[in-house]
């Protein structure tokens, strides 16, 4: 065996074993790869996604009985810096990508697999196969043949260039019959569905990609998509219709043919307040997440339709429970943190009312959520004072607690982010009147992940994940000791959620589950925010969805 | 510039000094109160049933912010840290700015060529990078801010500093006192600091007030000033995020700190009508 | 000429160290590029090695160095490591829109404040030019920060007169454009009146009072012409400040300019777009103290017999 060989064995193994898929996505959440794998853990474990908390399911739009009218540049802000939109490798899944590229399947709005460019698959024992639909092109005109798809697969199944090969590890081979493509597999692997049907699956022209090199997704974007790359900057990416888009036979579009809009326009507005301003001032037609502190001020503008539902995150303390010296490894301290913590008052307050109070590892609106976890965790800043006397943290001259000469203060680490600051300040003041001083650093991403290690004392984050119960496990397990007792019990009743086989098991596993997690505060749950998708009222058919991370646009009209 | 300090009598304008002083005393107010472990809760303390309370509201005169905040405690804190590193970067700046000036200008034309093009290179480096490098070293904080701001702020008064020392150099009593075997560099250095006071003291007050600007702008972007410091610029970044719910601390911190600003500039020109009367015969 | 050859020689030194000392004080910052490329977490090692090597970043610091500037003398300046966009494009993209912005708070602060310093002046003591000082204190003394907030509040939020973020139509440019014009203008009117000031007492204004030369004549031409000089060098210290300036208010009106893209380029680390703006950006500022030196020169012949200690 070359070296080189054994590299590779080595990232193989890395890939199906040695770290496991739960390795890789505990990283990934962690670099805010919410995007690229969000929904990955829904198939995982077959559960259920979130339900919503509020009219998740309205359109965001009247649905207007007059014909849809063609032409118009729809001008969409986003709460990010886009990125180059490259399915094989890209730091976070952008809704350019709906514009740009088609998968094989696509979830639908319930979270099924429905055809995209597949006409029909199958699942089974041995693997997966797809049915090609016949006449498909790429933008440059190239056919869309097995062939290249299988050699997509290979891109994105090679740990040397597909940043989702995790997923594709159980896939032993990869082949093209005729019109099927077939993906084999050594046992069923029903999981695979939220792969094939992710951003990070979609299908794009390998030849066209070699050629670009560096600049694929920038300058040079192949895809099957109803839109074509017009230009790529970070003040914004403009697409146009393809006319020679062959239709989609999605069921869930409306829209069948090519694309009414004359093109789309993306804009990065990373400030919230700006990016409400700009809706109101007709700068842009849509915006994602508009601030907590604008939403009240859109929902009442005539001229615009708010669509807000509970996201499928979770902004979360953590203290390390490896360190003894701040007691953390005593669960009585961490019952103490989140009894000091008035929830509903943050929410109330920094919100505004736009998030929900959390107090187990799940969002509120989690299909399974076990209401037992609120009194367990309930704002009560005397049972706070009580638990740290008990454990032995007496108050000191200052104010601040003391053990053993050590006084109970410590720096949590968190991402730049105006909202979680405003959050993370509010907890201070709370911790501090139970005699906790806790200092709080907030850095940007490119100083904090490279911080974030089982060793660190103490972080706050917010994850966006689809798979909710599973998101909480793997921070525990990642950046957590493992074998703090507190992480253990955690994990132990984490386990029959995994082995689960029926409905029923799951849910009393995701009971049981949350209830220890709330006992035991490997992490402490704080807040779940809204996710609010505002519009103008003349843009038709952007309909965000809870299965989906980002609208798409065949169906987008503008009526005037 | 060279005129003697008695040959200008202008009083200073003592409104000037009896507002900057009302500052002065509510900075130290602010400072002091920061500093002591049993008192800054005052700026600290979050009332999150008590948001959003207007001006004049009972226990809070000037009402709170976003987090149910005392404003009237945090523009006070405020003021205070604006002041410190109004000050100390002013004197970093002074001393670092009177070292190479009176290096480029009395160590000869290399030294001169060298100061000027240090000077030239600071010039030509944003600011902000510094600030940010600085941030990643120490920590984004203060610190990083005042040293940011100082090891830039310096460059104007060297140019100053070498040119009335390269002047002083040329001029005859000097060669008078090298016969008389007194140490050139020694005496060029007191008549250098009797000449250049009047223009520190115009330069320094215009360093503080600069350095004020400019803190309360890096802990406007988030590079300054981390919370929960209470500094005006991030009273203003954060009263910007709720300008739709209230205007008050935007508008107050803004106004405290042009104010501020306002009577500073004001006391550097009055202070340099009192040295410099061709100035004030012009205004 | 040989002035100007010598001017030339030592804005290329400047801009050499400066390159030095931006390329290595980034460098030296903690921070991991990797982290804003690829998931660092979930990557294997061996991948994010292969990375770097593909960037250059294994490379010795001075053979880094070099790379990098034999990029810029060649033109090759890379692609951003986090849009994969040509630096080049990115640079020019944003450039347009900082230089737009500039230039019009450059024309209004010239605009308004050299004709309104010269009538101040000619009016001494009235009362055009208390108001005129007074104004220009107060814009002297509001942080431009502070000054586009008011804006944003009172005329974007309260009255909606004007955009007060984007950059789709001229409407846009107007309220930036004012705020970064106000204290070069309220300079640009004191420093202006102090100098017309100085020339109207100076002993040729009586002489030609005493040839019967019109008055009108002797204020707009002569008076001016003689003035223009320290305004002219406010002009080049202008240009350093409002390029300070220009960020800030970029940020507070997402003006997609350079400033925008330096303060996220150094966020991200993304070297090759963060060096080669802080090089375009120190470039401006010695080009244009080169320029206004021989400007200078021009303007008053008094310089240009004192020789060449400008330098």
């Amino acid at each position: 065996m070359t070296d080189s060989q054994r590299d590779l064995s080595g990232l193989q193994e890395f890939a199906s074993q040695g770290v496991t898929r739960r390795g890789f996505l505990s990283g990934a959440m962690a670099m805010g790869f919410s995007a690229a794998f969000a929904s990955q853990f829904l198939a995982a474990c077959s559960s259920a996604p979130v339900t919503p908390a509020d009219s998740a399911s309205a359109p965001a739009s009247p649905s207007a009985p007059a014909a849809p009218r063609v032409g118009g540049i729809f001008r969409e802000g986003y709460d990010r810096e886009l990125t180059a939109p490259d399915p094989v490798q890209n730091a976070w899944a952008d809704p350019t990508f709906n514009a740009f590229y088609e998968g094989l399947l696509i979830r639908n709005p319930e979270g099924s697999p429905v055809p995209m460019l597949a006409s029909d698959f199958t699942s089974g024992p041995t693997g997966w196969t797809f049915t090609l639909r016949d006449g498909l092109k790429f933008h440059s005109g190239a056919a869309v043949t097995p062939a290249v798809v299988v050699e997509d697969f290979k891109l994105f199944s090679d740990p040397k260039s597909g940043q989702n090969f995790p997923w594709w590890t159980p896939i032993t081979s990869i082949a093209a019959d005729g019109n099927v493509i077939t993906c084999s597999t050594k046992s069923d692997y029903r999981a695979f569905q939220e792969t094939i049907t992710t951003e990070y699956a979609y299908i794009l022209n390998p030849a066209a990609r070699a050629k670009a090199g560096a600049e694929y997704g920038a300058s040079v974007i192949d895809g099957t998509g109803p839109f074509t790359l017009d230009a790529f900057t970070p003040q914004g990416c403009t697409a146009s219709r393809w006319n020679d888009y062959p239709g989609s036979i999605t069921p869930f579009f409306q829209n069948k043919g090519k694309a009414y809009l004359d093109g789309i326009k993306w804009v990065p507005i990373t400030q919230g307040s700006q990016r409400a301003n700009e809706l109101e001032s007709g700068n842009v037609d849509a915006v994602k997440n508009a601030p907590p502190q604008d939403v009240d001020r859109l929902k009442a503008n005539p001229d615009l339709v708010v669509v807000e539902f509970q996201e499928l995150s979770n902004f979360f303390l953590s203290v390390n429970l490896g360190n003894t010296k701040l007691g953390f490894d005593d669960i009585k301290v961490r019952q103490a943190i989140s009894a000091a913590i008035d929830r509903q008052g943050l929410v109330d307050a920094v919100y505004l009312g736009h998030a929900a109070a959390t107090y187990g590892p799940v969002p509120p609106g989690f299909k399974w959520y076990n209401p037992a976890v609120e009194p367990m965790n309930a704002f009560d800043p005397e049972k706070a004072a009580t638990l740290l006397d008990s454990a032995g943290w007496k108050l000191g001259a200052d104010g601040i607690r003391e053990k053993n000469g050590t006084k109970l203060s410590f720096t949590t680490l968190q991402m730049a982010n105006s909202t979680e600051e405003a959050v993370m300040q509010a907890v201070v003041q709370m911790l501090k009147k139970v005699g906790i001083e806790m200092k709080v650093e907030a850095l940007e991403g490119a100083a904090f992940f490279p911080k974030l290690t089982n060793t660190l004392d103490s972080y706050a984050f917010k994850w966006l994940w689809s798979g909710v119960v599973d998101v909480t496990a793997l921070f525990v397990q990642f950046y957590q000791p493992t074998d703090a007792p507190g992480a253990k019990t955690t994990l132990e009743a984490y386990a029959p959620w995994e082995d689960a086989s029926s409905e029923d098991q799951l849910k009393s596993a995701a009971e049981n589950y949350q209830a220890v997690f709330a006992e035991q505060l490997a992490l402490i749950p704080l807040i779940t925010p809204n996710t609010v998708w505002a519009s103008n009222k003349s843009v038709v058919g952007w309909t965000p969805n809870q299965a989906n991370l980002y609208p798409f646009y065949n169906d987008v009209w503008l009526s005037v | 510039m060279a005129s003697t300090p008695r040959s200008g009598m202008v009083r200073i304008n003592p409104w000037i000094l009896v507002a900057l002083a009302v500052y002065a005393v509510a900075g130290l107010t602010g400072i002091v109160v920061l500093l002591s472990p049993t008192m800054n809760n005052r700026m600290t303390d979050t009332d999150l049933t008590s948001t959003f309370l207007h001006p004049l509201s009972p226990g809070h005169p000037l009402g709170t912010d976003s987090l149910g905040r005392d404003l009237m405690w945090r523009l006070l804190g405020g003021l205070g840290v604006s002041i410190c590193v109004g000050v100390g970067v002013a004197l970093i700046s002074i001393v670092l700015g009177l070292a190479l000036g009176v290096f480029g200008g009395f160590f000869g034309r290399t030294a001169s060529f060298a100061t000027g093009l240090v000077v030239d290179v600071t010039w030509a480096f944003p600011a902000i990078l510094l600030a940010i490098v600085f941030a990643g070293w120490l920590g984004p904080g203060l610190p990083a801010v005042v040293l940011a701001l100082a090891l830039t702020g310096w460059a104007s008064f060297a140019v100053i500093v070498r040119g009335e020392m390269l002047s002083l150099r040329e001029r005859d009593f000097i060669a008078a006192a090298r016969v008389l075997g007194v140490s050139r560099l020694k005496i060029s250095l007191t008549h250098l600091l009797v000449s250049l006071f009047p223009v520190t003291m115009v330069v320094g007050v215009f360093f503080v007030s600069t350095s004020i600007v400019a803190e309360s702008g890096l802990s406007f972007l988030g590079l300054g000033a981390q919370p929960p410091t209470p500094s005006l610029g991030v009273i203003l970044a954060e009263g910007r995020d709720y300008l739709s719910q209230s205007w008050w601390p935007v508008i107050l911190a803004g106004a405290l700190l042009t104010g501020l600003v306002l009577l500073l500039n004001a006391l550097a020109d009055n202070v340099r009508d009192r040295f410099d009367p061709r100035s004030r015969r012009l205004q | 000429m040989r002035f100007a050859l010598q001017r030339l020689a030592y804005a290329v030194l400047v801009l050499f160290l400066a390159s030095v000392v931006t390329f290595f004080s980034m460098r030296v910052t903690p921070g991991d590029v990797t982290a804003s490329i690829v998931n660092v977490a979930t990557t294997p090692p061996e991948v994010v090695e292969k990375l770097k090597e593909q960037l250059g970043l294994n490379l010795p610091i001075w053979q880094q160095y070099w790379n990098y500037l034999t990029g810029m003398v060649t033109g090759h300046l890379g692609v951003s490591l986090v849009t994969k966009l040509p630096v080049t494009t990115l640079i020019a993209n944003s450039a347009s829109y900082t230089v737009i912005l500039a230039i019009s708070a450059f024309f209004v602060a010239f605009g308004l404040g050299v004709p309104i310093g010269v009538i101040a002046a000619l009016n001494r003591g009235g009362w055009f030019d208390r108001v005129a000082l007074a104004v220009a204190s107060f814009f002297l003394a509001i942080p431009n920060f502070v000054l586009a907030l008011v804006a944003v509040l009172v005329l974007g939020l309260q009255l909606r007169w004007l955009p007060v973020s984007g950059s789709t139509s001229w409407k846009n440019l107007i309220l930036p454009a004012l705020i970064l014009a106000a204290e070069p203008c309220a300079l640009t009117v004191r420093v202006g009146r102090t100098a017309v000031l100085e020339q109207l007492s100076a002993d040729y204004i009586r002489t030609l009072w005493a040839r019967g030369i019109r008055q009108v004549r002797i204020h707009w031409i002569h008076v001016l012409r003689n003035s223009l000089s320290p305004i002219i060098s406010l002009g080049s210290i202008q240009v350093r400040t409002l390029l300070g300036y220009t960020l800030i208010i970029e940020v507070i009106f997402r003006w997609p300019g350079l400033g925008t893209q330096l303060v996220n380029s150094i966020l991200h680390r993304d070297y090759p777009v963060a060096q080669a703006l802080a090089l375009l950006l120190a470039a401006v500022v010695i080009i244009s103290s080169a320029l206004t030196d021989l400007v200078y020169r021009w303007a008053d012949p008094r310089v240009r017999l004192s020789g060449s200690e400008a330098a």
